[in-house]
């Protein structure tokens, strides 16, 4: 390799480990300086990029992915403990068999809609409690001009392809860390809430019960929905509508 | 040890190696310490998901900086109108507290941010992943050539900013 090439290549890729590269910058001394040169250069080039790592930084990660684990069905946790059994002494699996149905009465888990999904433990009573205290989410006076319903789509990260009637009120928010977008659209009862929550990962049909209103939250191929409107208010359709009349980009 | 376990020391082992280079990854994509963190759980969000899908455990890192590079596109283009308004954030003053607090390392941040990103992104590629001409061009799409030139040239634009300060 000539002093040429070994320039060129320093320039390129200081860190190559090719053979010939590396006999140059040990024994050329026309290169000694532009060597020298060079890997103070680099040196600082790497000193800079090397920014403040956040404290804690590897906790939070694995905090975040393992505290959101939902726990093992009931199903499966039955399974689980019926293949341990199958390997006790007949009179324990017997023993065992009649404490866990005795437990099991005792203590109502014989019901299998455990709610074991965490997002909907913390998201559904901020939701309702939003909802409660947004004076607009149930008038349908005003209308939101189109260009600022589309800008908030936009916001995050969606598209309208079609009509969904008057959106008197929209407003981008966030709840428990989930960025929403609401939508207050007009219903055949009056006000209907829409609630958009793209990075949230329900995975079952939830029903909100309250005093004043009741609601859906509904899993999507690309998040969850929400909507809340009056006792009366078919809301099914809405979830339909809104589900068909978005493009997620 | 179970499957679940088995998946979760693999995962942990997969964080404690890399997340520090991720966030100095994800800082650079984004010029911005708050984005670059969130950047970072989304991403290990996903790997976590997709762990199954990595079947080399020395390509771990590539893995995750190609997952951290598509992660930062997606904020990107979802929210444009917010990104576009950010300034590249007080660089110096969020590094300086800990690392290389000399003039030249403010200008050589100060430069870096500037770089446009297909000067900045290979440049950063080599520097913190550690990859060669080939992988990042493989990383990035781009032909190995393209990959010489941007790099040759974001060291240019480097060393000018430091000459011109000096």
């Amino acid at each position: 390799m000539n002093c040429q090439t070994y320039r060129q290549q320093y320039t390129y890729e200081p860190s190559c480990q090719e053979e010939e590269f590396l006999s140059h910058k040990q024994a050329c001394h026309n290169c000694l300086a532009f060597t020298k040169d060079m890997m103070q250069f680099e040196q600082s080039l790497i000193e800079a990029i090397k920014v403040e790592i956040p404290d804690g930084l590897t906790e939070r990660i694995l905090r975040k992915q393992f505290k959101n684990k939902k726990s093992p069905s009931l199903l499966t946790r039955f399974n689980e403990w019926f293949k341990n059994i199958l390997y006790l002494p007949p009179i324990y699996a017997v023993a065992a068999s009649l404490f866990l149905v005795i437990t099991l009465f005792s203590s109502g888990l014989w019901q299998t809609d455990i709610d074991t999904d965490t997002d909907t433990v913390l998201l559904k009573p901020e939701i309702i409690s939003y909802i409660e205290k947004t004076p607009q989410a149930f008038e349908t006076d005003s209308k939101v001009p189109d260009a600022e319903l589309r800008m908030m789509f936009q916001k995050i990260g969606a598209k309208m392809t079609g009509d969904i009637g008057k959106v008197s009120f929209c407003k981008i928010l966030t709840l428990k860390g989930y960025t929403i977008a609401h939508l207050v659209l007009s219903g055949t009862k009056g006000a209907v809430n829409v609630l958009l929550i793209p990075d949230s990962k329900i995975t079952k049909h939830q029903n909100i019960n309250n005093v004043k209103f009741k609601g859906i939250i509904r899993p999507t191929a690309w998040g969850n929905i929400a909507i809340i409107g009056n006792q009366e208010e078919p809301l099914e359709p809405i979830a339909k509508l809104m589900n068909d009349k978005l493009v997620w980009l | 040890m179970d499957k679940l376990t088995k998946r979760r020391r693999r995962f942990e082992t997969v964080v404690n190696t890399y997340a520090k280079d991720a966030f100095r990854f994800a800082f650079w994509l984004c010029k911005d310490r708050h984005t670059a963190e969130d950047i970072v759980q989304e991403s290990f969000t996903r790997a976590w998901k997709a762990l199954d899908q990595l079947t080399d455990d020395k390509a771990a890192k590539s893995w995750l900086f190609t997952i951290i590079r598509r992660e930062n596109a997606r904020r990107f283009e979802r929210y444009k109108p917010q990104m576009e308004a950010l300034e590249p954030n007080d660089i110096s003053a969020t590094s300086k507290e800990t690392y290389d607090t000399s003039i030249e390392a403010f200008v050589l941040r100060q430069a870096l941010a500037q770089l446009h990103d297909d000067y900045r992104e290979p440049l950063i590629l080599q520097i913190i992943g550690g990859y060669s001409m080939e992988e990042i061009a493989q990383q990035l799409g781009l032909s190995k050539g393209a990959v010489m030139t941007r790099v040759h040239r974001a060291r240019q634009k480097l060393r000018l900013a430091l000459g011109e300060k000096k």
